[in-house]
């Protein structure tokens, strides 16, 4: 086994695991990150980016004979245009109670999840720091939003989020926000009558970091193709290639390997230190080792647990950092909050290829400003969109012939649709282990996943569903149409996080205030696993502000040399 | 409805027959991977004669001019499972056993009314959502649909649709579409 020497090791390239490297590199660190998966190259590697539809075999329908996942909610993972993103869940299998199911969407290559995410970008709000500690679901953050505030304002400048700042209580921050994609006239209309009827209830356009502004020469603002997740060679859309990468390379401090999944983290004899990590080629599995002072696992929440579960050894039977047995529990993701639907008028408009990449945005209003839901606790924040129909209502529309033909000439009625997104209550019996008969590709064992919704989710889904349909009705719309609640499958939001939650007590939490394993202080674990609730914000913001912060204390560390 | 002319091109006329004569006589000798046979000749021709009959030539080509048939062999090849495969064959043959039974001849034999006629009637039976199992027609047209506008001819004959419509509009730009894929 090879043995080379880094000051620090990412594991990981995706959003967290860039601004790892990012922050470490540029603070004087030499700093390698390892990937599982391929190099994607920023631009030439966005092979079917511009595409038009009829360049693909199946026009968007997908290759059904190569399902690339047989799971539940994973559709994503079929496209035919961004599929060369997805991970391949035959490869890289998990598994689930039967009676509990879990989708789980993740994006093995160098730039991870950051090529596939939708980019919606929003602080969580000082309340989200609190209600643990407030309903006593979950264990307490030793933070609290002030801690985080101003490493929230530094990845907002640096990575780009356009949107508008609006003094409310669940919408904190945006001092540094690029101008929000402007609204078409139905949003607007939209607005309009929300502010009328729902006064208290802001309706803006999302938080996206995605560029209505230049950022350098690179970073180009949004041009409006279309389909984002195919990777966007403008670097309108953030993603580690378009930022955090060109930013730690430029410091000639980081070296990237693809194709290398670290398979262990090692300590020392006593266990009390990461000296680095085991690595198998991912094509040819040779095995082969790095030291470094400060290991940083930014794999994606769940398989960042699976590696410090698979690194167990005779000091750490149970997992790396597992000495509270906490190490996996407390597993989140979204709840879908609902949605309804109605009709409303509308102009002809021209048919588009491409479009704007935001919807719009309702911050939390529930169990808060006074509001108090005797159903369920915390809340939901909401996304909005207004489009009218094109030729694809022909299937649902009768006709055949010249005049149905004439008829798809033309565009169709408008819509409205709002949805909810909540807050699922960390529960410790939502938990991951590893699997001790299932193995991936690579001979590793997999996941056990074990989540399933509360009565509170499910409360918060139908509260939800019925504030929507409300709202809908009240803004004077037509038609409206409540969207069925259903049993809901844990982890189709693709926020999955939880599983080492911090905390001060070494016996009640995995990772301290600073993000480091209690039981291994140059060990740290930045992306959503550290997350002790999940808010009804998007996750990702989160995951890189307590990112840089980690790397800026873990650089500070090492230089006085107590790392 | 069809015309005197779509039925000389899909029957192996001129001009685009060509491509359709020569496409189709590929598909007969092939196996698809799933073990089934793939399109034949006549159902091929079939295919493109219904399809034209849903999206027909007008100011802008139809479905046949858009390269439909061609997709829906692609789909009846490569993406159709077996038992698709299977009832898709079913429901072209129950398709012509009907015209026969009522017009005493193949579909593609019928008259441009008497093809009208039975499209017509398919096309209100396919709306019943509650059928079990549902008339093949629906799949049929919605492959029809989804093919013709997706295509070049569609998209930016038909549809007149540009890549940057979004940016250009002066209303404010609409969020990306879910339907041009
Ligand atoms: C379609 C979609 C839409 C989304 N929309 C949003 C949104 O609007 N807003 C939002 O906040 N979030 C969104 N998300 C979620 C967001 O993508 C994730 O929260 C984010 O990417 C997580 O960052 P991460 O660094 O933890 O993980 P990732 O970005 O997934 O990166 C993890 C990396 O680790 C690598 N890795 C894993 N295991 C190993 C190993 N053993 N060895 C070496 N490397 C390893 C992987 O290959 C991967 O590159 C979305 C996700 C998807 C898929």
């Amino acid at each position: 086994m090879a043995q080379e020497t880094y000051d620090a090791i990412v594991v990981g390239s995706g959003v967290s695991g860039g601004w790892a490297a990012k922050e470490l590199t540029e603070r004087g660190l030499k700093v390698l990150m390892l990937d599982r998966g391929r190099m994607v190259r920023h631009g030439e590697d966005y092979v079917t980016e511009h595409k038009a539809p009829y360049e693909f075999k199946f026009r968007g329908l997908g290759d059904k004979r190569n399902s690339q996942s047989d799971y539940p909610n994973n559709a994503l993972a079929n496209r035919e245009d961004t599929k060369h993103f997805f991970a391949d869940t035959k490869l890289h299998p998990y598994t689930t109670p039967k009676d509990r199911p879990f989708a789980w969407t993740r994006g093995n290559q160098v730039g991870g999840k950051s090529l596939m995410w939708s980019r919606q970008t929003y602080r969580m709000a000082p309340v989200n720091f609190e209600e643990n500690a407030i309903d006593g679901h979950g264990l307490d953050w030793p933070i609290r939003y002030a801690d985080i505030e101003s490493w929230y304002d530094y990845v907002e400048k640096f990575i780009g989020i356009s949107g508008t700042a609006i003094d409310y209580p669940t919408a904190p921050g945006g001092k540094y926000l690029q101008p929000g994609f402007p609204l078409n006239p139905i949003e607007k209309d939209m607005q309009a009558r929300m502010a009328k009827a729902f006064p208290d209830r802001p309706l803006t356009v999302a938080r996206m970091a995605n560029l209505t502004q230049a950022i350098g020469d690179d970073r180009q603002p949004c041009h409006y193709c279309g389909p984002c997740g195919r990777g966007c060679s403008t670097g309108s859309y953030f993603s580690t290639q378009s930022s955090t990468l060109p930013a730690a390379m430029a410091t000639q401090r980081l070296t990237v390997l693809p194709d290398s999944i670290v398979t262990r983290i090692l300590t020392s004899e006593s266990g009390e230190r990461a000296t680095g990590v085991e690595v198998m080629d991912a094509n040819t599995r040779e095995k082969r080792s790095y030291n470094a002072r400060i290991v940083f696992v930014c794999a994606s929440a769940l398989e960042s647990l699976r590696l410090l579960m698979l690194s167990a050894n005779d000091r750490h039977p149970n997992g790396l950092g597992n000495s509270s047995g906490l190490l996996g529990k407390y597993i989140m993701d979204h709840v879908g909050a609902g949605g309804a639907m109605a009709t409303t008028k509308g102009p002809q408009t021209p048919h588009i290829w491409g479009g704007r990449p935001g919807v719009m945005w309702i911050p939390r209003f529930r169990n808060i400003n006074g509001d108090k839901r005797p159903d369920y606790l915390r809340g939901y924040q909401c996304n909005g969109i207004a489009f009218n129909d094109d030729w694809q209502r022909g299937a649902r529309m009768p006709g055949i012939g010249v005049d149905f033909k004439n008829t798809l000439r033309q565009t169709g009625g408008w819509h409205v649709i709002l949805t909810g997104s909540g807050e699922m209550l960390p529960d410790i019996g939502n938990k991951v282990s590893l699997d001790p008969d299932v193995r991936d590709a690579w001979g590793i064992p997999v996941l056990h996943i074990d989540v399933g919704l509360g009565d509170n989710d499910m409360a918060m889904a139908k509260g939800g569903s019925e504030d929507l349909a409300e709202m809908l009705k009240n803004m004077g719309y037509e038609g409206v149409f409540k969207f069925p609640v259903g049993k809901g499958v844990p982890g189709t939001s693709i926020h999955e996080m939880g599983g080492a939650p911090m905390g001060h007590d070494k016996r009640k939490s995995v990772l301290d205030v600073n993000n480091r394993a209690h039981d291994i202080p140059n060990l740290f674990v930045t992306d959503g696993a550290a997350m002790n609730s999940c808010s009804q914000s998007n996750p990702s913001f989160t995951y890189m502000a307590m990112t840089a912060r980690a790397a800026a204390f873990a650089a500070a560390e090492f230089k006085a040399g107590r790392l | 409805m069809l015309s005197r002319r779509t039925m000389l091109i899909v029957t192996g006329g001129a001009g685009a027959a060509g491509l359709v004569g020569v496409g189709s006589a590929k598909a007969v000798t092939r196996v698809t991977s799933t073990g089934e046979a793939s399109l034949t000749a006549q159902e091929f021709r079939l295919i493109a004669a219904m399809a034209e009959g849903i999206i027909p030539k007008t100011d802008t080509p139809g479905a046949i001019g858009a390269g439909v048939p061609e997709f829906f062999r692609t789909i009846f090849n490569d993406w159709f499972l077996k038992d698709e495969q299977i009832a898709f064959r079913a429901s072209l043959k129950a398709y012509d056993d009907e015209a026969k039974l009522r017009f005493t001849k193949t579909f593609l034999r019928c008259t441009a009314a008497q093809q009208s006629e039975l499209l017509n009637d398919w096309d209100k039976k396919s709306a019943n959502m509650f059928a079990r199992p549902p008339h093949p027609f629906g799949q049929f047209k919605k492959l029809t649909i989804h093919g013709y506008y997706t295509s070049q001819v569609g998209l930016e004959l038909e549809l007149k649709a540009t890549m940057d419509a979004a940016q250009n509009d002066p209303n404010g730009p609409l969020i990306q579409p879910v339907s041009l894929f």
